[in-house]
């Protein structure tokens, strides 16, 4: 028989009175917390259009918003652990608030080992965790064009006790976008469902993740396999990596502020050749080939409350070397935080700090739609080495201020060391439609 | 106009027509009709009887009409804004099917985007209000149909400032939350709750669930005003549906063949589940109750056809007493063509005084109905609308135009009649006769009488056409005519038998014999009264015949089909395996069945069917369901029955399907099933049941007035092994020797709060209270034709007495007692109504059996015995005879009173 003083399960019992008012407590005047949980979900809600970016930094902003709604919420400081004891489990959650600080994402510490293929696959305990590919390709007798593709997993949050296979409790984002120079613009499009029904998944122990029908796995032969049938064109891709996997930060621990909770775990898998087909538009499909850089990091707590974005760059080198760069930026623009990783030709890699990173603009470009300023063309100095950036086309911004209320600039730049060419990858500005307003 | 010099003869303005240069127009002849109403005496108050049962019909058939298209039109509105832009609906039974279903669909390349859902209906804890809800999943629905979203979303977006922005897209995602439920306007009405509070549910188990009221569901959509919205896990869970979904909206890739892919879908599908457009589905849900709604409107226009035959009663009457006036106008030069004209306008006037008054009366009536008894007039169709009256026009116009033309079609006959006065001859009294003669004596009369009659035999053969059993009811109204227009000829018939009786007896009473001649000699005046007399009489006969074996066979009905003494739960009850032995242990229950129920589709185009999984004998059916005999009765009737269903499902159907399998095992069907299958006992049929196709013999066909779309029954122990489901819906239960209902019922404790122990006497009890409220309308009506003829009843009957004012005077003037005259007149009315009586019972009894084995069996698929209600019918013979009696009584005081010269000299 169910106890008539706690009606829901998974509740504890509080003062009936004190009850009584927070069920008259409507959502509108809980103004901190809402605020957190309006950035949260139009990061998730972004479906993807603002990428893995723009959900990152909604996510954080949940997770600072609870830190400071929590003291003030009562009912919140004494919330249960994320199963309700000595009770069935039931959907009935604790009030607005209070589940989400139930809910426990682990932190990221120090003195993880990454084994693969187990770290290739999904760790559903984390809060956020993406697949990101982006890279070059080059069609015969054709220009190259750039690509990116990401599947994202989110934990929301949300429906943990509940026992139904179906509750959303991991969501899948899908974003793709091709930039063409023969379209001058961005083509992209994107997906988001909950991992249930057996359509949309990120399977542990392997990479493999899925949504509806776009694929992004890696088969018994380490050959990663992209299925992607968009509404603007279709792209599968088989790419190889030659190389052990390039561990970002100490051994894959990946610092992003002072804080040392502010990290994530990462590693990459750059230079990776790329064969496949791609069909643009109605044009036929064409075989393509190229390079491309893969990222995969996962986190449950990311960006420094100040931050305000980042800038980010994956380059392929000619020689067989790799780069990565990237800093957060404060509100002045100045870097709060920022770090480098080397990896040379002969396999040697290096790391560097926030002291010996700096990302320089040297040419802006202000989008027609939305009046805002990129500094498309960046000089990235790393350990004194300069290289400089500049992008395939001007246009690679993806305005979704109508959807998410941010626009960014991720793109596919050429890396120059002083006249020479010397590799390609993709550049991501975030954060320059002012402050980032998700 | 004309200038008209008129004289005044004993205030009676004579108009001179000879002086006109040119013939009446029609505001002269209207003015002519206004004042010839205004002058006549005497008829005023049967011409305002007239009018009032005019606009009673009218009034009615709007009313009933207006009732079933609001409700009809709220029904498939709400169907179709709830289907939004899906272009498919993949449905399966009410159990539902698996997910994997949802991940096949949307991975088919013609499906551009597809919606799970979760349907259900559960209690509110506290106040046990059921509330119906949707599970959803917002992330896939929004591309299906984004109605379903809470209102709140973005639109206009450009607009809005970046917090008002990013509110709408926070309540996108909070919605994925499974403790969150939307609702619409008048679900928090009844819930007495607002957005913020919380409220909990009861699962299936029993156990409250919680949640909060996140916001509401869009205004603009009225299906969605009494429901919730949740997260399909949570709805999932509380439905016990785990794992499963109750159906799935699909968009259309543009460019596909949306006409292959269904039959693409449905081949994947697992047997039991079928893919159909939605609004296809709104539309066999309103068929189910298109047959009541059809029969209601027939009612109300018989009740107008009673209207018309009044006028024409009434009409022809003042006609007949007016005659001399009439030929006295024709002398005077009105023409042909122009009185014919005036008699006209007067119907015309009556009729759309009638209709008006009647329309004004229907949208009363209407508001009233809707007020107190629902959308559906108590029938349950239309559960959960509560739709609000709306102005009609075309209906409106339609109505008061068929209350017009029932009008004139009453009054033609006579005004024709009127017209064709022979000024000369008119002028003589005694002229009625010959005019009325063909009437009585007209070959062309009976010949058109009979061959309705015959009309009515061949129609009663015809297969009902879209369900609808549109020969009964024009094999009913060929009765009804055929009848009314043979009466004359009968009530001649029966007078001159009634003469030839008297005659031979020694010492003939003279009263008697004076009153038969009396009538014998001028059948016209007391025929023509009679037709409405019969009319009603025999739709009151036909009614109380058909409501009665109804409810007879309605109630031996509910003894057979609820044995037990006690039972307990419903559709939203679920008893697993072992609450099922826990109850069977008790020591005051002496015996428990179990049943589970669920809803199959056996094809796309049809409403789904019960399957009932039962604890039953398969040797000994008849002990749990009330078998018929075979699929028809036995007779005349059923044999045309049959062959109306044979040629309904096109010969040589039956015959393939004859396949005689003992081997399977045995499935009983209801009569509604076999109807809507065409199958019948030694049959097979093939039922999706656990996913996969599985075939059964039928062994019976029993009656059901439960289901209307048709149940099946089948063994439960052979439904476990399908599939696998051991829960159970109902427990039917026998007390144990000594213990009683309410002991069970305190045993039964531990139930409490999911389903409370019915005793049997108290559901038969409810049930007959149902159906009793289900035939209010009817009930009505048939209090509306026994007024009627009363109403005709008495006023004719005076009008006859006062016709023969000068005769009877001359009668007392040649020494017949006043009290001997007193007895002419009560036993001519009494003949009169028995007339009435015999005619008015046989053709009831006729247009009665149509109902019950024609109309009620092709409309709703159910039979019935045939229980004639003598007592009903013996106190409305009793009824009339005593109304004839008074009558008679009163007419006869007023003739007394009289004096003999002048009533000679006067006309009448």
């Amino acid at each position: 028989m169910s106890n008539p003083t706690s009606p829901l399960r998974g509740e504890r019992s509080t003062d009936s009175s004190r009850s009584q008012e927070q069920t008259r407590r409507p959502l509108q005047p809980l103004k901190p917390l809402r605020r957190g949980l309006l950035r949260a979900a139009a990061s998730v809600a972004a479906l993807g259009r603002g990428g893995w970016a723009a959900t990152v930094l909604g996510l954080s902003g949940l997770h600072s918003a609870l830190a400071r709604a929590t003291p003030s919420d009562p009912a919140a400081a004494q919330a249960p652990a994320s199963a309700p004891a000595g009770g069935r489990p039931s959907p009935a959650s604790a009030p607005v608030g209070a589940a989400e600080a139930a809910v426990n994402y682990p932190a990221v510490v120090p003195g993880y080992r990454m084994q693969f293929p187990r770290d290739h696959g999904a760790h559903p305990a984390f809060r956020t965790e993406w697949w990101y590919l982006t890279g070059w390709l080059e069609q015969d007798g054709g220009e190259p064009i750039g690509f990116q593709v990401t599947f994202f997993r989110s934990r929301p949050g949300v429906a943990e006790a509940l026992p139904v296979p179906s509750a959303a409790r991991q969501l899948i984002i899908a974003h793709v976008a091709v930039s063409s120079p023969a379209l001058a613009r961005l083509t992209h499009d994107q997906r988001v469902a909950r991992a249930a029904f057996g359509l949309a998944a990120a399977s542990e122990g392997q990479m493999a993740v899925r949504l509806d029908d776009w694929r992004l796995e890696m088969d018994e032969h380490k050959r990663i396999q992209v299925r992607i049938a968009a509404r603007e064109f279709t792209l599968e891709l088989e790419l190889q990596g030659a190389g052990p996997a390039l561990l970002q930060g100490e051994a894959g621990f990946s610092r992003k502020g002072p804080a040392p909770a502010q990290a994530s775990y990462y590693y990459s898998l750059p230079n990776l050749q790329v064969s496949g087909r791609v069909a643009l538009g109605s044009a036929a499909v064409r075989p393509v080939r190229g390079q491309a850089w893969f990222d995969h990091e996962w986190s449950s707590d990311y960006l420094a409350g100040q931050a305000v974005g980042w800038d980010w760059i994956g380059i392929n080198l000619a020689n067989g070397a790799a780069l990565m760069a990237f800093r957060i930026r404060g509100a002045a623009g100045a870097s709060v935080w920022a770090g480098a990783t080397v990896r040379h030709a002969d396999g040697r890699e290096d790391r560097h700090g926030p002291s010996e990173v700096v990302f320089e603009p040297i040419g802006q470009w202000q989008s027609p739609r939305s009046g805002i300023r990129y500094p498309v063309r960046m000089r990235v100095t790393v350990a004194r080495i300069a290289w400089e950036l500049r992008p395939l086309m001007d246009d690679q911004e993806m305005d979704d201020r109508v959807g998410v209320g941010t626009a960014y600039w991720e793109g596919a730049v050429v890396a120059w060391s002083g006249q020479q060419r010397v590799g390609r990858g993709y550049l991501e500005l975030t954060g320059y439609a002012g402050r980032v307003e998700m | 106009m004309q200038a008209e010099s008129s004289s005044v003869m004993r205030g009676v303005r004579i108009p001179d027509f000879h002086r006109r240069s040119a013939p009446l127009g029609f505001s002269a002849l209207l003015l002519e009709a206004v004042r010839d109403l205004a002058a006549y005496r005497g008829a005023r108050l049967r011409l305002a009887l007239a009018v009032a049962v005019l606009a009673l019909g009218v009034g009615l058939g709007l009313a009933i009409h207006l009732i079933n298209e609001v409700a009809l039109g709220e029904f498939t509105g709400a169907i179709r804004t709830l289907a939004g832009q899906a272009d498919l609906s993949v449905r399966g039974p009410q159990s539902g099917f698996a997910e994997s279903v949802f991940a096949q669909i949307v991975l088919h390349p013609g499906v551009a985007a597809a919606s799970p859902i979760v349907e259900g209906e559960r209690p509110e804890r506290a106040s046990r209000v059921l509330v119906r809800f949707l599970g959803i999943d917002p992330l896939r629905a929004q591309f299906v149909e984004p109605a379903l979203i809470s209102g709140r979303m973005p639109q206009g977006r450009a607009s809005k400032s970046a917090d008002e922005r990013a509110d709408e897209r926070a309540e996108a995602r909070l919605g994925l939350r499974t403790d969150r439920l939307f609702a619409g306007v008048r679900l928090l009405e009844r819930l007495h709750r607002s957005i913020g509070d919380r409220i909990e549910l009861l699962d299936v188990r029993g156990e409250p669930v919680g949640f909060v009221i996140a916001g509401t569901l869009d205004p603009a959509v009225s299906a969605l005003a009494d429901r919730a919205v949740i997260d399909i896990a949570a709805a999932q869970y509380l439905e016990g549906m785990v794992g499963r979904l109750s159906r799935v909206d699909v968009r259309v890739r543009p460019g596909t063949d949306e006409g292959q892919l269904p039959t693409q879908l449905t081949r994947a599908l697992p047997a039991g589940v079928t893919v159909i457009a939605p609004l296809e589905g709104a539309r066999s849900d309103a068929q189910v109750s298109r047959a009541y709604r059809i029969n209601l409107s027939v009612l109300a226009l018989v009740a107008l056809f009673c209207g018309s035959l009044l006028i024409f009663s009434a009409q022809a009457l003042q006609v007949a007493r007016r005659r001399a006036h009439f030929a006295l106008l024709r002398a005077l030069g009105l023409t042909e063509g122009e009185l014919l004209s005036q008699q006209l306008i007067q119907a015309l006037l009556l009729g759309s005084l009638g209709a008006l008054l009647g329309a004004c009366l229907a949208y009363g009536i209407a508001a009233l109905a809707l007020a107190h008894l629902g959308a559906d007039l108590g029938s349950g169709f239309f559960r959960g609308v509560t739709p609000s009256l709306r102005w009609d026009g075309t209906a409106t116009g339609l109505y008061t135009l068929g209350g017009i033309l029932a009008a004139l079609a009453g009054a033609a006959l006579p005004a024709l009649e009127a017209a064709r006065v022979a000024p000369a001859r008119g002028l003589k009294p005694g002229a009625l006769e010959d005019a009325w003669r063909p009437l009585t004596q007209g070959r062309s009369v009976l010949i058109s009488g009979l061959a309705l009659l015959f009309a009515a035999m061949g129609f009663l053969l015809m297969p009902p056409v879209g369900g609808v059993p549109v020969g009964g009811y024009l094999a009913i109204a060929c009765v009804l005519l055929g009848s009314v227009v043979l009466t004359p000829r009968v009530l001649v018939l029966l007078l001159g038998v009634l003469s030839m009786a008297l005659r031979r007896r020694p010492a003939p009473n003279a009263v008697a014999l004076i009153s038969v001649e009396q009538l014998r000699g001028a059948p016209s005046g007391p025929a023509v009264s009679l037709a409405a007399m019969v009319a009603s009489v025999s739709l009151a006969v036909a009614m109380m015949i058909m409501v009665n074996s109804f409810r007879v066979s309605f109630q031996s009905w509910l003894e057979q089909i609820l044995p037990a003494q006690a039972y307990l739960g419903d559709a939203g009850l679920r008893l697993s395996a072992d609450e099922q032995a826990r109850i069977g242990r008790l020591p005051q229950v002496g015996r428990v069945e179990f049943l589970r129920s669920d809803e199959l589709r056996l094809s796309p185009d049809q409403v789904p069917m019960m399957l009932l999984a039962r604890d039953i004998d398969p040797a000994n059916p008849r002990a749990r369901l009330p078998l018929v005999e075979g699929p028809m009765g036995a007779g005349l009737v059923a044999s045309m029955a049959a062959e109306r269903a044979r040629r309904a499902l096109g010969e040589g159907s039956l015959a393939t399907r004859a396949v005689p399998l003992s081997a399977l095992p045995p499935v009983w069907i209801s009569e509604a099933a076999a109807a809507l299958t065409g199958l019948t006992v030694g049959q097979f049929i093939d039922l999706p049941i656990g996913g996969q196709t599985h075939r059964f013999r039928i062994d019976g066909i029993w009656r059901d007035y439960a289901r209307q779309q048709g149940a099946i029954v089948i063994e439960r122990a052979h439904y476990q092994a399908l599939t696998g489901d051991l829960s159970a819906n109902i427990a039917a239960l026998w007390l144990a020797p000594a213990a009683t209902v309410d002991e069970l019922r305190a045993a039964l404790g531990w139930l409490d709060g999911r389903s409370r122990l019915k005793d049997v006497g108290s559901i038969r009890a409810f049930s007959l209270t149902l159906f009793d409220r289900t035939f209010v309308v009817t009930y009505a009506l048939v209090a509306v034709s026994v007024l009627i003829g009363l109403i005709a009843l008495a006023g004719n009957l005076a009008t006859l007495v006062l016709a023969r004012r000068g005769e009877l005077s001359v009668l007392r003037h040649l020494g017949v007692a006043l009290i001997e005259i007193t007895r002419m007149i009560a036993l001519q009315a009494l003949l009169i109504v028995l007339a009435a009586l015999i005619m008015g019972v046989s053709v009831g009894w006729v247009i009665g059996r149509i109902l019950i084995e024609v109309v009620n069996r092709d409309s709703f698929h159910w039979s019935m015995d045939l229980h004639v209600p003598w007592g009903a019918m013996g106190a409305l013979a009793l009824l009339l005879a005593v109304l004839a009696l008074l009558t008679g009584w009163l007419s006869a005081r007023a003739v007394r009173s009289a004096d003999v010269i002048r009533s000679v000299t006067e006309d009448w």
